[in-house]
C-alpha cells in the first residue's frame, strides 16, 4: 500500500496512506496511523514503524478503533500493541544537496533583502546544498564569471538596477552560464510574470516566503 | 518484531520505560517550568493576537544544532533593514511633491520582508499602505505609516522581550512551541 512518512512539527511522527489518517492526538503520546494494512510491519523500503496506542486520556475510542483493525490483521485480542521502531531514513529535510564535499550542489542565492538571503540560505543549506548569497544581480554575474562550479542559480524577481528576470535573461544568453537552471522567487503572484520567465527559461518559480517543501520540489527535479 | 499485552493497565509499566525511549522525540514530557510556561504563554499570545503567523514557526523549524540562534538573527537583520526602511519613508513623506513610485518601492521591501519573519500584523499595515500609494492618496498613506510605524515598534518590544525569556529559559525544545 502506498504511503508517506513525515515529521509533523513537534517531533511527532505521522504516516498518511490510504485514507486511513486519524490525526494527532494531545498529550504525551503520538499517535500514528496505519499506513500500510496488509504490508505487514515492514516497509518495502526496509524501515519499520512505530506503534503506541494510548488508553488513557479519553483514547479509548481510538484505541479500541485501532484493536479491531489490527486485530483480523495481526493479533487476536490485544489491549496493545506495541512494535519497534528503526527509522532508517534520516530525520528531517532530504539531504539533497548534500554528498562529498566535491559532489555537493552549489546554488547561488540572488537577493537584495538580507533577511530574505538569510532564510533561503538556511533553507538550502539545511538540505546539504552549499550556498552562496550575493545581493545584486551584478554581483551575481561577477561570481559566474570566477567561478565555475555553480549548479544552480536562485534570485528574487523584484531588485533594484538588475531585476531576476534580466538576469535570467543574460544567463540564458551566455553559452557558458545558459545551462545553469535558474530559479526565480517573488513575494508577488503574478501570472504574467510567471510565464514570462517560465518562457525566458527559468526553472521554476517560487512564491516567497519560501518553504522547505518548495525547496524539496526542486531537490527532484535537479536529480 | 510486536509485543502485545493484554493487562489491564500496561501504560504505568510502560510510561517510565517509554518516557526514557521516546524522550528525545517526544519532549514535551518534560514538565514545563515556570518560566518555559511563561515563555509558551507569550509565544500563543503573540500568534493568537496575530502579531506573528505560520511563517514563524517555518523560521523555527529550519534552526537546529548547527544554526541554533537562526531564529534571533534573522529577527534582528529584519529590525536593522525595517528600522532603516522606515525612516526612508518617513523622509520620502516629508517631500512635496510625492514620489509615490518610490514610496511604494520602500514599503515592497519592508513588507516583503515582514512576510518573511511572519510578521502578520505588519505585513497588513504595510498591504494597507500600498493601496492609498496606489491610489497616490497622501493622506491616506500618511494616516496608514503612523499604523505601520506603530505595528512595527510594538513588535519588535514584544519580539525582544520574547528573546530574552527564551535566553533565560535555555533551549527551548521543538515540541513546546507546537499547537497542542
Amino acid at each position: 500500500m502506498e504511503g508517506g512518512a513525515r515529521w509533523g512539527r513537534g517531533g511527532r511522527f505521522v504516516v498518511e496512506g490510504g485514507g486511513w489518517d486519524l490525526g494527532a492526538t494531545s498529550g504525551l503520546w503520538a499517535q500514528c496511523v496505519l499506513g500500510f494494512l496488509g504490508a505487514g510491519i515492514w516497509w518495502p523500503g526496509g524501515d519499520f514503524l512505530l506503534f503506541i496506542l494510548s488508553c488513557g486520556a479519553g483514547d479509548l475510542g481510538l484505541c479500541s478503533r485501532f484493536q479491531s483493525l489490527l486485530s483480523p490483521v495481526l493479533f487476536r485480542r490485544v489491549a496493545w500493541v506495541w512494535v519497534l521502531v528503526d527509522m532508517s531514513s534520516p530525520r528531517g529535510p532530504k539531504a539533497c544537496g548534500g554528498g562529498a564535499a566535491d559532489r555537493q550542489i552549489h546554488v547561488l542565492a540572488v537577493d537584495d533583502s538580507s533577511v530574505d538571503r538569510a532564510v533561503i540560505a538556511r533553507l538550502l543549506r539545511s538540505s546539504k546544498y552549499r550556498v552562496t548569497t550575493v545581493d545584486s544581480g551584478k554581483k551575481a554575474l561577477e561570481l559566474l564569471g570566477l567561478e565555475p562550479n555553480v549548479n544552480m542559480i536562485i534570485t528574487d524577481y523584484w531588485m533594484p538596477e538588475m531585476t531576476g528576470f534580466e538576469l535570467l535573461k543574460i544567463v540564458k544568453e551566455s553559452s557558458a552560464l545558459r545551462e545553469i537552471p535558474v530559479v526565480i522567487m517573488s513575494s508577488e503572484n503574478v501570472p504574467n510574470r510567471i510565464n514570462r520567465c517560465l518562457e525566458e527559461g527559468a526553472e521554476d518559480f517560487l512564491l516567497k516566503p519560501v518553504r522547505p517543501s518548495d525547496v524539496a520540489r526542486l531537490c527532484n527535479r535537479m536529480r | 518484531m510486536a509485543l502485545h499485552f493484554s493487562s489491564a493497565h500496561p501504560i504505568s509499566a510502560l510510561h517510565p520505560l517509554l518516557c526514557f525511549f521516546l524522550h528525545d522525540t517526544y519532549p514535551e514530557m518534560e514538565y514545563a517550568s515556570g518560566l518555559q510556561r511563561q515563555l509558551a504563554s507569550m509565544k500563543k499570545n503573540l500568534f493568537d493576537q496575530g502579531y506573528l503567523d505560520e511563517q514563524f514557526y517555518q523560521l523555527e523549524e529550519l534552526q537546529d544544532e548547527s544554526s541554533p540562534n537562526f531564529v534571533e538573527e534573522v529577527v534582528t537583520l529584519f529590525f536593522r533593514d525595517s528600522s532603516r526602511l522606515v525612516a526612508n519613508i518617513d523622509q520620502a513623506l516629508q517631500k512635496y511633491p510625492q514620489d509615490f513610485r518610490r514610496l511604494d518601492n520602500f514599503m515592497h521591501q519592508l513588507k516583503g520582508s515582514a512576510s518573511s519573519i511572519g510578521a502578520a500584523k505588519m505585513k497588513n499595515e504595510c498591504t494597507s499602505f500600498r493601496e492609498f500609494c496606489n491610489k497616490e492618496n497622501r493622506e491616506g498613506c500618511l494616516r496608514s505609516f503612523q499604523k505601520v510605524k506603530k505595528e512595527h515598534a510594538v513588535l519588535k518590544q514584544k519580539l525582544e522581550n520574547y528573546f530574552q525569556l527564551l535566553k533565560q529559559v535555555g533551549p527551548v525544545d521543538k515540541a513546546t512551541h507546537s499547537g497542542n
